[in-house]
Formats: structure tokens, sequence, C-alpha cells
């Protein structure tokens, strides 16, 4: 091997092993130290005239399956809906207790939330506020007018909750085509919400709020991350093959 | 004698034309393998960007560019305009084939060396067609706005704001209350299109004053024969219209079988998608190191393009005595290809904003 080929040679090692070097460096950190950066996304789809009948139990018939969230460790559940002026809230806790449901349009601002359940021996639904999310503490209610209607019943000792919300309110400001930042929290055994604290579990989710002409399917398809390869695959198998015939055409020729 | 009319007749027609229009300055001669395929790659993406034009042009005619309308307009397009979603079929798909063609027609440049002396300036004309064609395929992603073209632009942007007052053009406040998706829209169709064709015309001229590039082997004499033999430029015309048709027929089929993707109006918030496929390399490097990472990862590539001609300057043509550059190439290409598998195998990340 010539002294030239062999200077050609270690430079095309030194190539590949920076190239390996690059390639082994660990990933950067995405930012998904914040509580709602990778948070599990729900639906909340939209219906002109939706045929929800605020009483406590959610079902089927009045939300659909566009916007169900399930918790598969408790068993809670919610189904969520808006039209135009109000969204539409039917969560179910398996176990007594309260739920409550938490949206912030600006987390700089706080969020909001509905607390629902069995309050200080009485159920009813009441409006709160926290400053830090990262450790909920419930403030005294603003009374923002988020709560436009709210039913719940307990029965068989599963508690049942239904909320119409104002998509505008002093607590809040959502706007269809939002990600909002959303908690859902609930303490499935005391019968007494603690004041202080949230309950014994916290859910951080996002909730994206559907524009009028947005298609169920595609949005799924968007946060899944589900969109065709064919065109990158068809344009790279190319290239690759392309590069390759053009190598091969030149090099193995004869000169 | 029949022959002798018909050329007659046909040099009666042709004759005041030409002699009007100076046509016969366009019949050089070419090298018998300037019709082979790979050195007609450059001649159909030359019809590639003239399908892109002429689709292009048709697509204007209903197209929105304003944030509010854009992506409607497309949907309605694709839904409502007789045979639109089979025009924009075609665009879509000729654009990945312009992309690969210019590719390839670049590392069939590389190969040959054909960007040796006399040609180093001609060769740098292709570079900046090379960055025009990428521009043109940013631009024309962005103007579909949906999440995609959303989060292009995002990045865009934010590549703007490191480059300060030299990215002045691509913020926002550059022109208040124009949109920045319109302003893209007639980058798309007017600045970019007024650029390409001078630079296509210089590298034309370049072609025709230079001829085409000799082939490696028959560089100091080896390999004899071939050169000698040349044909009538119209014969190159003709294969390039033949090898055009097969791009026409291919982009149609693909056209028809797979309709150019549109996704959903964009969301503020959230970045879900990859990148187009020119792009997803960039992504492999964005995703390791963060968004900082994409300007030098760009401008690398097309700074040792244009510095090849100054630095691989000898006499050598030959692919295989040309080892270091043909290496460096190949592991430049397998970097490509690493980092664009890389991307195209990791869950999307997210990187503005956060």
């Amino acid at each position: 091997m010539s002294r030239r080929a062999r200077r050609d040679l270690l430079l095309c090692a030194v190539t590949v092993v920076l190239l390996l070097v690059l390639l082994s460096l660990p990933g950067a950190q995405g930012h998904g130290e914040e509580l709602f950066e990778d948070a599990e996304v729900v639906f909340v789809p939209y219906d002109q005239n939706p045929s929800v009948t605020i009483d406590g139990p959610g079902t089927a018939d009045e939300y659909g399956e566009g916007g169900r969230w399930v918790d598969e460790d408790s068993g809670v559940t919610g189904l969520f809906l808006h039209d135009d002026a109000n969204l539409y809230a039917a969560l179910r806790n398996p176990e007594p207790g309260w739920l409550a449901l938490g949206y912030s349009s600006d987390l700089a601002a706080g969020m909001g939330f509905i607390v629902i359940g069995l309050l200080n021996n009485t159920f009813t639904a009441v409006e709160r506020i926290v400053d830090d999310v990262e450790e909920i503490v419930f403030s005294e209610p603003p009374d923002g007018g988020a709560i436009v209607q709210s039913a719940v019943v307990q029965t068989d000792g599963q508690v049942n909750a239904e909320l119409k919300l104002a998509l505008k309110s002093s607590l809040w400001d959502m706007e269809p085509g939002m990600l909002v930042p959303t908690i859902v929290a609930f303490n499935k055994t005391a019968l007494e919400m603690p004041m202080e604290t949230a309950g014994s579990e916290t859910h951080p989710l996002r909730s994206y709020v559907f524009r009028e002409q947005d298609d169920s399917e595609e949005i799924r398809d968007l946060f899944e991350a589900n969109i065709s390869p064919v065109p990158g695959l068809v344009a790279v198998a190319t290239i690759v093959a392309g590069v390759a015939a053009i190598f091969y055409g030149f090099i193995r020729r004869k000169g | 004698m029949e022959q002798t009319t018909k050329a007659s007749r046909w040099s009666r027609f042709w004759r005041p034309i030409d002699e009007r229009l100076g046509l016969d300055a366009l019949a050089y001669k070419v090298p018998e393998y300037g019709n082979t395929l790979a050195y007609t790659l450059g001649g159909i993406t030359f019809v590639g960007f003239i399908i892109l034009v002429l689709t292009g042009v048709a697509l204007t005619q209903f197209y929105h560019p304003h944030p509010t309308e854009a992506n409607a307009s497309i949907r309605s397009i694709m839904e409502v305009v007789p045979f639109g979603a089979f025009l924009r079929g075609l665009h879509f798909w000729t654009a990945q084939a312009v992309m690969v063609s210019v590719v390839l027609h670049a590392t069939r440049v590389f190969v040959t060396a054909a960007y040796k002396r006399p040609r180093e300036f001609n060769w740098l004309v292709g570079v900046a067609l090379l960055a025009l064609t990428i521009a043109f395929y940013f631009t024309g992603t962005v103007l579909k706005w949906d999440q995609e073209a959303f989060e292009a632009l995002e990045h865009n942007l934010e590549i703007a704001e490191i480059l300060g007052i030299f990215g002045a053009f691509f913020s926002p406040s550059f022109a208040a209350g124009v949109p920045i998706l319109t302003r893209l829209y007639s980058t798309h169709v007017s600045i970019l299109p007024v650029l390409l064709a001078l630079l296509l015309l210089a590298h034309v001229f370049y072609v025709r004053h230079f001829g085409v590039s000799p082939l490696p082997w028959k560089w100091k004499g080896r390999g004899a024969g071939e050169e000698g033999v040349f044909r009538p430029f119209s014969s190159h015309v003709k294969k390039i219209a033949l090898y055009g048709s097969v791009l026409l027929a291919l982009v149609t089929v693909l056209a028809i079988l797979f309709p150019a993707p549109i996704g959903p109006e964009p969301i503020e918030g959230i970045e879900v998608t990859k990148p187009p496929w020119p792009f997803l390399w960039l992504y492999g490097i964005e995703n390791a190191w963060g968004i900082q990472w994409l300007l030098p990862a760009s401008v690398v590539p097309f700074a040792l393009l244009t510095i090849l001609p100054f630095v691989d300057r000898g006499d050598e043509r030959d692919p295989r005595r040309r080892l270091f550059f043909v290496g460096a190439f190949l592991v430049a290409i397998a970097i490509l290809l690493v980092l664009t598998v890389i991307a195209l195998v990791t869950a999307p990340q997210a990187h503005v904003g956060g």
C-alpha cells in the first residue's frame, strides 16, 4: 500500500471514529421536567348542541367516546365535551370521596379548580384556586363564575359528579385549539376533604379543546405522531439506491 | 429525393426563425456518454422544476396564504377543486423527486470530479441551486399550514432569533401586520423562482461554455474513445425529454396512489411532528444537542461543498484514485443516513420554546 493510500485510509478511519463518538454521545434532555410537558392528552370534543343532562352520572350517549379518560389504577374515569360557551365533564370515582378538576390557561397565573363531592359533610361543588400546581394547596374560593351547573351523587360507594363549566371565567380562559394544562385529583378514601391539601391522587393531564373544524381521527393521528412515512421512505431509498448505482457505475469501469 | 424535399421544407421553415432567434447557438455537440442517465440527472431535475412551476401556478389560483385560511384552502383544493388533489399530489411528489434528483446529480458531479478546473464556479452555482431547492422545499412545507408546517416554521423562527439582524427577514416583526406565512408564500412563488431562474441560466450557460465534463477515466488520456463520439444537442434534449416523461409518469402514479398529506390546522404549544425527510438528519442532531445546533449543522455541509473544488485541486478525476475525498463523501452520506434513520425510529421530541 502506498504512503498516500495509507494516509487516505487513516483519514477515513479518523472520520469514522469521530462519527462513532458523535453518535454515542447521550441525547440532550427534553423539557420533561415540567409537570405537563409529557402529560397524557385528554380530548375535549366539540358538539354544537350537546344532549348532556347535568344529573351526576355521565353516559356514553351524552358524551360519546371521543373525550374519555380512564385512570387504570384507580378506575376513576372522565368524560369531556364542549360547546361554544361551556365545557361538560362527567367524573366517576369508584370509591367514596371527592373529585377535583383543575384547568389553567396561564400557569403563571395559577390554576383554577372545581372540587366536587362530600365537602364538610355536604355534597357540593366549590371553586378553588392554587398558585403552585406542583404542590397543590387550595386557597379560598374566588367565586370565579366557572361553575354554570353541577351535580354530584354517591351511590353504592361510588361518586358520580357532573359539571358544566364556563370556557371563560376568572379561573381560566379556554380557547378552542388550546392544549390546556389539566389536573384531575381525587381522594378515594377520606369522606371529608382535608381543606389544606389536595387528595392522595393527582393526575397532570393536557386537555385538547377541539376546534369546530377539527376532525377527531386527524387530531388523534396528530397526537399519536401517526404520520405517513411513505414519502420519506421512497425518497431516502431512491437516494441510497441512486448513490450506490452512481458509485458502482463509475468505479467498476476500467480506465 | 423525398428526404431532400422534406429537408428543404424544414429548412425553409426553420432558417428564418433561426436567423432571428439564434437558436443554432444551442446546436452544439454533446459527447455520447452525456446521454446516459447519470449525465442527464441535471436535465431531469430541470424537467421536475418545469412540472413544479406548472402545477404550482395552478395551485396558487386556489391557495389562500393567510394563517386563518391556508389549511382550509388546501383542503378545498383537495376536496372541491376539480383534479385539485391530483394537481397537489403531482406538485408534492415532483418536489420529492426533484430533491432526490438534485442529490443524485450532485453525487454524479462529485464522483466524476466535474467541479475541477475550469468548472469551479459552476460547481458553486450548483451548490447555490441545491440551497435554493431546499429553500423551496422548506417554504412549500410551511405553506400547507398544518402541525408539521407550523413546527417547521417555529424552528425557523428560533434559528432566525439566533442569527439576530441576519435573521430579521424571518422575524414576525419584519413586516408588522403581514403574517410570516404570507411572506413565505411570496418567497416561494416570487423571490425563489427569480433566483432559481437566474442561477439556472448561469448553470446552463457554463455547461454550454465548458461543455459536458469529461469522463473520469479519460482524463490524462486513459480510456480511449468514448469522448470521441459526439451526438447533436437535440439527441441530448430527446433523452432528457424521455427521462422527464418517465419522471412525470412516476409522479403521476405516486400522486394517484398516495395523495399529498395534509394535517389539521396547527395547534400552538405542542411539538408532536418530525420534520420532512430532507431535514430528518438535522432532527437527529437536534435531539442529541438541542435546537441551537441546527444552524451550524446546516451550514457545515454547504461550507464543505463550497470549499471542495479549492481543496481537491489535483488533476486526478478517477474516483478510484481520489480515495480520501470519495471516502469522506461516503462517510458524510453514511452520517446523514444514520442520523435520518435514528430520527425515523425515535419518538418525536419537543425542542422549541421550553
